[in-house]
């Protein structure tokens, strides 16, 4: 049986940050297999169109139809044990905090691992929402042990000559083509996997102020 | 000195000493735009200087605030009286001084200003002010968004070797929000000025100047010049050998 991910969306309200995260994992899962649980009433209201296809829910995800706690893994920073594909067979539901995480993490996946569940960690870095979703999709589903999938840690995304974002956060590496313009050949490069999108946001954000 | 203290105590006891003069300074004196203190030992009295750009608010009115400042100072570390002396200098260059900027930094973006208005601000006032590069970076969370470290840079930086510890000047400085901790960190490289006051005397290692070659006359013909020490009466009129 096919795992799902649900997704305890902890935040107040759905920002364009996570918008354009669970967009992307939308993308790579597919909506059937996909739930959003803890959503307040405003934030349904104002969730995006094609988000609104997975399975959204306003209650928290032990009320999920059909769920019961041993059924369910939590993927937990603080976990002893690493996330491996024989977890597919152990597990239904595979359960993430929907955080924008802070650095060094405040650990608010601890509201969720009260409530009891196993838990496996998915490495020593944290990760977005939709690297960790994408993270377990591979180990799961395509039976990719955790260690085995390449990353790229803190990458520094440059806006123009004087200006760069370094995110603290564990991204899947994807091979890019690059081509070399003084001589004109073709190289592959590295880069982080983002969601489509990110790199105008995170663009962005630098316009915005902080509230004190 | 009423006991005799060795020579390690005595030092770690300046450094010490030093050190909490600073944080004090750094805590009071931020508004002010604080950016260091020297103290000098005299056999009469201790002197401390605090650099600073606005010295005339440390001054206060009338002298009022730098004699309070006194007497705390003389309070707390138990000097006698009339034994130390607090004098405000004037930071030549701010744009220059990575404490200074820090603090204006910080400002702006406690006053509520973007964050990219404010380090580009930032940036372009101490390349005006003569700096070979520049580098702020300011680390944190915004609201509806995820942690990040947004960087800024222009010009010139060095990373490794002693040339760091002569050109470079460095401030960092915590910011307190809501739920969390914003940090500045503000890293200015000197150009070298060989009058020594807006950076070091000496180029960096690496840096080579290439002199163009003196002007010279080509020799007649063959020619013999004599080393030897002039006769002991030499007359006035003497014939000066042929220079190189």
């Amino acid at each position: 049986m096919a795992p799902k991910y649900v997704v305890e969306h902890m935040e107040d309200g759905m920002h364009e940050w996570c918008q354009l995260e669970y967009k992307h994992m939308l993308s790579r899962i597919g909506a059937d297999n996909l739930y959003f649980s803890g959503l307040t009433e405003t934030t349904l209201e104002t969730m995006p169109e094609d988000l609104k296809k997975a399975h959204c829910h306003s209650t928290d995800v032990l009320s999920l139809p059909g769920i019961t706690l041993d059924q369910v893994c939590l993927l937990d920073p603080a976990a002893k044990e690493p996330l491996a594909p024989e977890d597919a067979d152990r597990f239904t539901y595979f359960l993430f905090g929907g955080i924008l995480g802070d650095d060094p993490p405040r650990d608010r996946t601890g509201e969720l691992r009260k409530l009891g569940f196993a838990n496996r960690h998915l490495g020593p870095v944290q990760m977005t929402t939709d690297t960790a979703v994408n993270v377990t999709r591979t180990v799961l589903e395509d039976k990719v042990p955790l260690d085995q999938i390449p990353y790229i840690d803190h990458p520094e995304i440059k806006f123009s000559k004087k200006e760069s974002v370094i995110m603290p956060f564990r991204y899947i590496a994807v091979d890019k083509q690059v081509i070399h313009t003084p001589t004109g050949e073709r190289r592959t490069v590295q880069k982080p996997l983002m969601p489509p999108g990110m790199f105008e946001l995170l663009k962005k954000d630098n316009e915005a102020s902080f509230e004190f | 000195m009423a006991a005799q203290i060795s020579k390690k105590r005595k030092f770690v006891a300046d450094g010490v000493f030093y050190a909490e003069l600073n944080e004090f300074f750094t805590r009071e004196l931020s508004n002010e735009g604080y950016s260091g203190v020297e103290v000098r030992v005299t056999p009469a009295r201790t002197e401390i200087i605090i650099r600073a750009t606005h010295t005339q608010d440390v001054l206060g009115e009338k002298g009022r605030r730098i004699r309070e400042l006194t007497t705390l100072v003389q309070k707390r570390f138990k000097f006698p009286e009339n034994t130390v002396e607090l004098y405000a200098e004037r930071v030549q260059n701010r744009g220059l001084c990575a404490v200074a900027q820090c603090e204006s930094l910080k400002f702006k973006l406690l006053n509520g200003l973007a964050v990219r208005r404010a380090c580009y601000g930032v940036v372009r006032f101490i390349m005006e002010s003569g700096a070979k590069g520049c580098e702020v970076v300011v680390s944190g969370k915004l609201r509806a968004a995820r942690a990040k470290s947004m960087k800024f840079v222009d010009g010139f930086m060095i990373h490794s070797g002693q040339p760091t510890r002569d050109f470079i000047d460095t401030a960092v400085r915590h910011v307190l929000l809501r739920q969390g901790v914003l940090g500045l960190k503000v890293k200015i490289m000197l150009d070298w000025d060989p009058t020594g006051k807006t950076g070091p005397k000496k180029p960096l290692p690496d840096m080579v100047t290439i002199v163009d070659p003196k002007e010279e006359e080509a020799p007649a013909g063959p020619m013999s010049q004599d080393f030897s020490a002039p006769p002991a009466a030499a007359p006035v009129q003497q014939q000066q050998p042929v220079s190189a």
